[in-house]
């Protein structure tokens, strides 16, 4: 990994899950070269809740992207729990996330014809657990976020925030090392937001998940152990609050 | 299961889509049994009556006798062959028959004829002539005489009238007549025999022919099944020898087999033609459904659904797609079936092969066919689906979100 000068460091001496290596993601659009990323390096390390900031375009959802997976950038290096995603195929990538990586999306994403239930179980589903013991980690995950009385309603059926919840248990019922929150709290109110945040504190505390979102959110950036901001596809700065 | 739940609730998103496209699917799985139904129903028709009216299900002859029609190549030891056909429980009938040439002639009207002497108890068993008659009555009295409706059209008489039959010795070539008796006329489905043949007692055309206590082909009725001349011609070897022939319908009426044997290959082609104009839409439909869930599917490759369990699944959802159209097509095409099956189908005017349909058709009822028919249009409509499901299942989940 180079030494960028924009690195941001985990520093807290833990066990590194996540580095960035100046990693570019340029986009050619109608009206130019949109600089998505453009040079960001970072380290995370296992247990944090880091929130990364930044102004509209500033690269944060393509950060979360290309960490996950689901984009490939167009120079730079990113490695999880040691593994270079440049190296792996797309099905070594999407066992990669079934297994270690959880999604929690702003606009919940759900699938409208499973249930609440259903839809905690579709990772463990992949993941290849037999039906009887994912549905009791389902129905566990469901109580602990407070859906336990919900299981057989479609998310159509449910408010915004019960639908983030829903969202919440999907991504930790496969007990990924890290989850990864696109700007989660945006289409929910602040009270909802709060309990939400709440909530995956609680996760990420009990069961040490690393949770790293992509955040406008004030809520968000106060509670994060670190915040990171991003403007023009580079690191800005880094702030290091517990 | 919660792939197949995922993929069941998945085509009921859009039920006006999904109706309109099992229904395509419900009405060819729906034409293809029931023309498969009667194009088997027609087929075994064909050969029935062109045994029933004519050859019988096996023949015996002398050899050659088939390729030339030469009318002093005659079977020899009759007795002995019709004794030892009679005691042999693999036939049920056997009816020796001399075929030569005559001229048949009342007034200034004549016309040509095969000729065909029987005996009538023994034919009976053996062609259905005595069910066919459509005026008069069976050969009974000596000089009776059969022939075709039609023929008897051409020469304007009716049951009752007195012609006379002319013929060749084969041996001499003196012409030799006799006196016939319109007994019956005939309308068998065979064209051939309603339209230019004259059927009499054995002993009358042996003298026109000169060829007395001579047969040239003894037809059979068989105890095996019609429709398996494997198991015919198996069971018939055993008649031939150096001098016979033995012969099952299926090398008597050559045409007629090769038109059976083909009617699978036909319905085949049928239902892949059927399918592929049906395949348009069904292709359309899947494709337009997949572009409107294409976020849906970059959601799913987010949390670990690999590219290939993202194509099975969509798949999975044409295939039920296709057995939604196919279960009802199903059953309405064997309902129609047994319908039809139960009160015919008429063609009274069609020719084809040789022969007109006298009787109505009537389409089999095969389950088993009927079944194979809608699982190869559900696997089909999953297959039209499969090079869709790739393409969908290898865009970058990234681009599926953004769609």
């Amino acid at each position: 990994m180079s030494d960028s000068k924009e690195k941001a460091e985990g520093g807290a001496g833990g066990e590194v899950v996540i580095e960035v290596d100046d990693v570019k993601r340029h986009y050619v659009t109608g009206g130019g070269t949109v600089k998505a990323l453009d040079g960001a390096s970072l380290t995370i390390e296992r247990g944090e809740f880091l929130a990364i900031a930044g102004p509209s375009g500033s690269g944060k959802s393509t950060m979360l992207n290309v960490i996950g997976g689901l984009d490939v950038p167009d120079s730079g290096e990113v490695m999880v729990e040691g593994k270079h995603l440049g190296e792996m195929r797309q099905s070594q990538l999407a066992a990669l996330r079934r297994d270690r990586i959880g999604f929690i999306f702003q606009a919940y994403n759900l699938n409208p014809v499973l249930t609440v239930l259903e839809n905690t179980e579709y990772v463990m589903m992949l993941q290849g657990k037999p039906p009887a013991e994912r549905k009791k980690l389902a129905v566990d995950v469901l109580e602990e976020v407070g859906l336990g009385d919900m299981l057989d309603r479609r998310p159509s059926q449910l408010s915004g925030g019960q639908q983030q919840r829903v969202a919440v248990a999907r991504a930790i019922a496969g007990a990924p090392a890290i989850v990864l929150a696109d700007e989660p709290t945006a289409n929910l109110d602040s009270t909802t937001g709060q309990e939400l945040l709440d909530m995956m504190e609680r996760l990420n505390r009990e069961r040490g998940v690393t949770f790293v979102f992509s955040t406008h959110d004030p809520e968000v950036m106060k509670r994060a152990s670190r915040l990171i901001r991003l403007r023009d596809g580079k690191i800005e700065s880094e702030e290091r609050r517990r | 299961m919660l792939v197949l739940k995922l993929a069941w609730r998945s085509i009921w998103r859009n039920r006006t889509r999904t109706l309109i496209t099992t229904l395509g699917i419900m009405i060819g799985v729906m034409m293809v049994i029931f023309a498969s139904g009667f194009a088997v129903g027609f087929s075994e028709k064909m050969v029935r009556t062109s045994t029933q009216s004519r050859s019988g299900e096996a023949q015996l002859t002398a050899v050659g006798w088939a390729k030339t029609l030469e009318e002093t190549n005659v079977m020899s030891g009759l007795d002995e062959r019709l004794a030892l056909l009679d005691a042999s429980p693999k036939v049920q009938a056997a009816a020796p028959r001399i075929v030569g040439f005559g001229l048949l002639s009342i007034g200034s009207r004549s016309r040509g004829v095969q000729l065909l002497g029987v005996y009538p108890a023994r034919e009976s068993k053996v062609t259905n002539w005595d069910s066919r008659l459509v005026a008069g009555e069976y050969l009974a009295e000596p000089g009776d005489m059969l022939i075709g409706a039609k023929l008897a059209e051409e020469l304007e008489v009716e049951v009752g009238a007195k012609l006379i039959l002319t013929g060749a010795d084969v041996n001499t070539g003196e012409a030799a007549t006799e006196l016939v008796y319109v007994r019956g006329l005939l309308s068998t489905g065979d064209n051939g025999l309603d339209e230019g043949a004259a059927i009499v007692h054995i002993a009358q055309a042996q003298r026109v022919v000169g060829l007395p206590d001579a047969a040239h082909v003894i037809a059979l009725d068989v105890t095996a099944n019609t429709l398996e001349p494997d198991v015919i011609e198996a069971d018939i070897a055993a008649f031939a020898s150096d001098t016979v022939e033995a012969r099952s319908w299926r090398q008597t009426n050559a045409m007629i087999a090769e038109v059976h044997q083909m009617m699978g290959a036909y319905m085949d082609m049928i239902l892949f033609m059927i399918f592929l104009i049906i395949s348009f839409g069904i292709v359309n439909t899947i494709s337009m459904s997949l572009l409107e869930r294409m976020h849906e599917f970059g959601v799913m490759r987010a949390i670990g659904t690999s590219p290939w369990q993202l194509a099975g699944q969509i798949v999975t959802e044409a295939g039920f797609l296709g057995l939604v159209g196919a279960i009802p097509g199903l059953l309405a095409g064997l309902g129609l079936n047994a319908y039809y099956a139960s009160v015919g189908l008429n063609f009274s005017e069609m020719n084809a092969y040789g022969m007109t349909f006298v009787d109505p058709i009537y389409p089999l009822v095969n389950v088993p066919e009927a079944l194979r028919v809608a699982a190869i249009f559900t696997l089909l409509t999953a297959l039209a689906a499969t090079v869709s499901a790739i393409r969908v299942a290898l865009v970058k989940p990234v681009d599926a979100m953004r769609s």
